[in-house]
């Protein structure tokens, strides 16, 4: 299995479209990240606010890099058929599966929190922290964040195998954070559970909030809520894991008795 | 069941006759994808469970989810055809108990209550200044609300949250549900019908009013002005006090009594027996008996009182020769001026009409703000500014946000709120050559607080009701509920020394008296209710004619 590891690593090194990926999702969250411009005028977004406001929209965006890494990692030896060499070679399935599926998972979340920190860090050094949100609130939430990440990460391994055509499941590694993460935020505003990834990634990303105008200018006084009740931080650890080992598992015995053509 | 359930029990319904028939070709397909089919229906359930939420009567569904994941494991066509119908009869259960357990998608009105509660004790801004002792209230209130939640009873939770609620005096604090649930809640606590409302005179006599023609009330002699003595065998004092809940926060106390005599209409049995002064002068006694729910005579009764000109927002009436009416139902132009605080349109339009009413000779404006709802302050600055004399004046001041500590900063020696930025507009004086009324009632609240507090302090201006307005007048925000919203007052609206502007403290008194107090009498009641008379306008035009 550590010789796979490798070979997956050496693959990744020496194939351009990861980095690629990194540096289009990175563009990506810069665009969000370093404040609004409009007619020439640039509008100062402190790093709170920029949570606040668009901190889940940064999280689906970064963990589009985590999926399309999952999506190259293990379905694009389907696509050219290597993946039958790796199993004559004497490998065992489950040796490839989940050598595939550590790449992934590691890959993936350490992917992600990069394509995360870096314009957010930029963020932070251009326009300071702010002052509306708890930093030890916000932290304890995104370093949560993590396990959501994962089990969505676990859900791509699965499919990669099923569908074993790397380019659908890239496809779907942006339309799924991207476009149906925004929509089940429009259609499902109040729903947080844990039982789905994204819908957990709002519950841990968007702040509960309330706002009101004062009376003498109609100015907005907006107050977010960053704790996180013990409650909600073991049912995200738990349904993270959970649900993630379930797909893990799904996908290998899916794997064991698939029939390579 | 809810159409969600009913939706996710049908496709697992589907799932278990499809996977079942499948079994014999998924046996022996070496491809596993067939295998693959037996996982999804757990999957779809869970992706249903994560939007709809999890309810235990349920379980038959998940389990039955479940049971066919099993399928993915064991490949035997029998033991596959087995764990489907085991899944399908699950369901089938499933379905049953969801349909005969009172606590099916029952929302957790405790949860909501502490929820609530807690967001209220952190935000609300008159706490201090009511004197709110907040332990009490949860004592009081929280074992009631585990009760409700117990028996599930949506209607009695409506009930204490208005009890609650109505605890602070607050036009602002308010609980609202849906229209169902709320006229539920009204019919129980409202009590019963027997054909006539009650209500106290300004000398303490109580007298029928909105009597029903040709119920046994009236039959018996009973008519609007009857006077009643008793009401169930005792004063129509003591009979209110079984009322369950009021109708009102009533911020000020006078206002409350005002309406005395009205809830103890509704309390009785499936007939009750009441004393009155027949029209001979003589006691009577009458058996009335229950025509059904007390909410809508109650309603009607209220709707007769607080009745103000009839037409659109911002409308004009001609009065008389001298007299015109400007008719404000709420504090809001158009939901662009309403957003962007912008209301130069409108003020040009009353501007042109003031003028045009200067030149034809009309000295008299009534500004009728009965049962004014509230809305925009620019809205009221564009108003005030037009009628106040020439100058500059204040309308209010905001409060000072202190991020740190989350809330509006206080000084530590007064108590007070710390004074921010002043609300300012100029005065224009159009109508400094004439007289202005205001009429309001208990229902004018709010921004129509606000106008009233504003304009009675000039001259040419005299505030008119039967009550004083309601006097609640701070910033709101609302807390949405899994059952109803909850709104409340968290934004401090202050005057220039940092007291709060226009609501009542613990005295409940009125901010914002009348300059004259329209009296309730006999009068008055046949005019309103025999001959529905605008009581308040035509005694606006007669104070008017006097001056």
């Amino acid at each position: 299995m550590k010789n796979l590891i490798k070979s997956q690593l050496y693959q990744l090194r020496k194939e351009t479209i990861s980095i690629t990926f990194l540096i289009v999702i990175i563009i990506m969250e810069f665009t969000t990240a370093i404040g609004e411009t409009s007619f020439g005028m640039e509008t100062t977004i402190t790093a709170d606010t920029l949570l606040a406001e668009n901190g889940h929209y940064l999280v689906l965006v970064a963990m589009a890099f985590g999926l399309l890494l999952t999506a190259q990692v293990c379905g694009s030896d389907f696509n050219d058929r290597t993946a039958n060499y790796e199993l004559m070679s004497g490998h065992l399935r489950r040796d490839v599966y989940f050598s595939k599926a550590v790449i992934s998972l590691i890959g993936g979340v350490m992917g992600t929190v990069v394509a995360f920190f870096v314009p957010f860090m930029f963020n932070v050094a251009r326009w300071g922290w702010g002052t509306d949100l708890d930093v030890k609130g916000v932290l304890i939430r995104y370093l949560l964040l993590i396990f959501p990440v994962f089990r969505i990460i676990c859900e791509f391994i699965f499919l990669s195998f099923l569908i074993k055509n790397s380019y659908v499941v890239m496809a779907m590694g942006f339309i799924v954070p991207i476009g149906l993460g925004q929509s089940v935020a429009g259609y499902f505003p109040y729903c947080k559970s844990v039982l789905l990834g994204l819908t957990n990634i709002y519950k841990l990303a968007v702040f509960p909030s309330w706002m009101g105008y004062t009376v003498a200018d109609l100015k907005y006084v907006y107050v977010y809520d960053t704790s996180l009740s013990l409650e909600d931080i073991i049912l995200t650890v738990v349904a993270s894991l959970a649900i993630g080992s379930f797909f893990l598992w799904l996908g290998y015995q899916y794997f064991k008795n698939d029939d390579m053509r | 069941m809810i159409y969600a359930d009913i939706f996710l029990t049908v496709l697992e319904l589907a799932f278990a006759a499809g996977l079942y028939a499948l079994a014999i070709y998924a046996e022996k397909a070496l491809n596993p994808f067939w295998r693959i089919l037996y996982a999804i229906p757990l999957i779809v359930c869970g992706v249903a469970t994560a939007i709809t939420g999890y309810e235990i009567s349920m379980i038959g569904v998940y389990i039955g989810a479940a049971l066919m994941l099993t399928g993915f494991i064991m490949e035997e066509k029998r033991t596959r055809q087995a764990e489907c119908v085991m899944a399908a009869v699950c369901m089938v259960l499933s379905v049953l108990v969801c349909n005969v357990n009172p606590g099916y998608r029952a929302p957790d009105y405790v949860a909501d209550f502490k929820r609530a509660f807690a967001e209220l004790k952190t935000h609300y801004v008159l706490a201090e200044y009511k004197g709110i002792n907040w332990d009490a209230l949860y004592e009081e209130y929280l074992p009631q609300f585990k009760e409700a939640d117990k028996v599930h009873d949506e209607v009695e939770n409506a009930i204490l949250w208005r009890k609650f609620t109505y605890e602070f005096h607050d036009g602002h604090v308010q609980y609202s549900t849906s229209e169902n649930i709320g006229g539920l809640a009204c019919d129980r606590y409202y009590g019963n019908d027997y054909g006539l409302s009650v209500m106290m005179l300004n000398d303490g006599k109580y007298v029928a009013v909105n009597v029903e023609k040709d119920s046994e009330a009236a039959k018996a002699g009973i008519h609007n002005g009857t006077m009643i003595t008793e009401w169930g065998g005792r004063s129509v004092e003591e009979s209110e006090k079984n009322a369950e809940v009021s109708f009102a926060a009533f911020p000020v106390e006078e206002n409350e009594k005002f309406y005395k005599g009205i809830l103890a209409a509704g309390v009785g049995g499936e007939q009750v027996s009441i004393t009155y002064i027949g029209d001979d002068g003589k006691e009577k006694k009458a058996e009335l008996k229950k025509l059904g729910a007390y909410t809508k005579r109650m309603h009607g009764t209220l709707d007769i009182l607080h009745m103000g000109l009839e037409g659109d927002n911002l409308s004009w009436h001609h009065i008389d020769d001298n007299t015109e009416c400007l008719r404000i139902k709420q504090m809001m132009y158009d939901s662009e001026s309403y957003n962007n605080g912008d209301h130069s349109k409108m003020e040009q339009e009353i501007k042109s009409r003031i003028l045009e009413l200067k030149q034809s000779g009309i000295d008299n404006l009534v500004i009728d703000l009965r049962s004014n709802g509230g809305g925009s302050p620019q809205f009221i600055m564009a108003i005030a500014g037009l009628l106040a004399p020439k100058g500059e004046h204040v309308y209010a001041y905001d409060g000072v946000w202190d991020n740190d500590n989350k809330e509006f900063k206080k000084d530590p020696d007064t108590g007070k709120y710390v004074v921010g930025e002043g609300l300012m507009f100029e005065g224009e004086d159009l109508w400094g050559h004439g007289q202005i009324v205001i009429l309001v009632n208990s229902e004018t609240v709010s921004a129509g607080d606000h106008l009233t507090k504003m304009m009675g302090e000039y001259e040419n201006v005299t505030v008119i009701g039967f009550t004083e307005s309601m006097s609640s007048g701070q910033g709101v925000r609302a807390a949405v509920l899994s059952e109803g919203q909850l709104s409340y007052s968290a934004i401090p609206v202050l005057t220039a020394d940092g007291e709060i502007f226009v609501d009542t403290d613990k005295s409940r008194k009125s901010t914002i008296p009348l300059d004259v107090k329209v009296p309730f009498d006999e009068k008055a009641v046949h005019a309103v209710f025999d001959e529905g008379r605008d009581y308040i306008l035509d005694y606006a035009v007669e104070y008017l004619k006097e001056r």
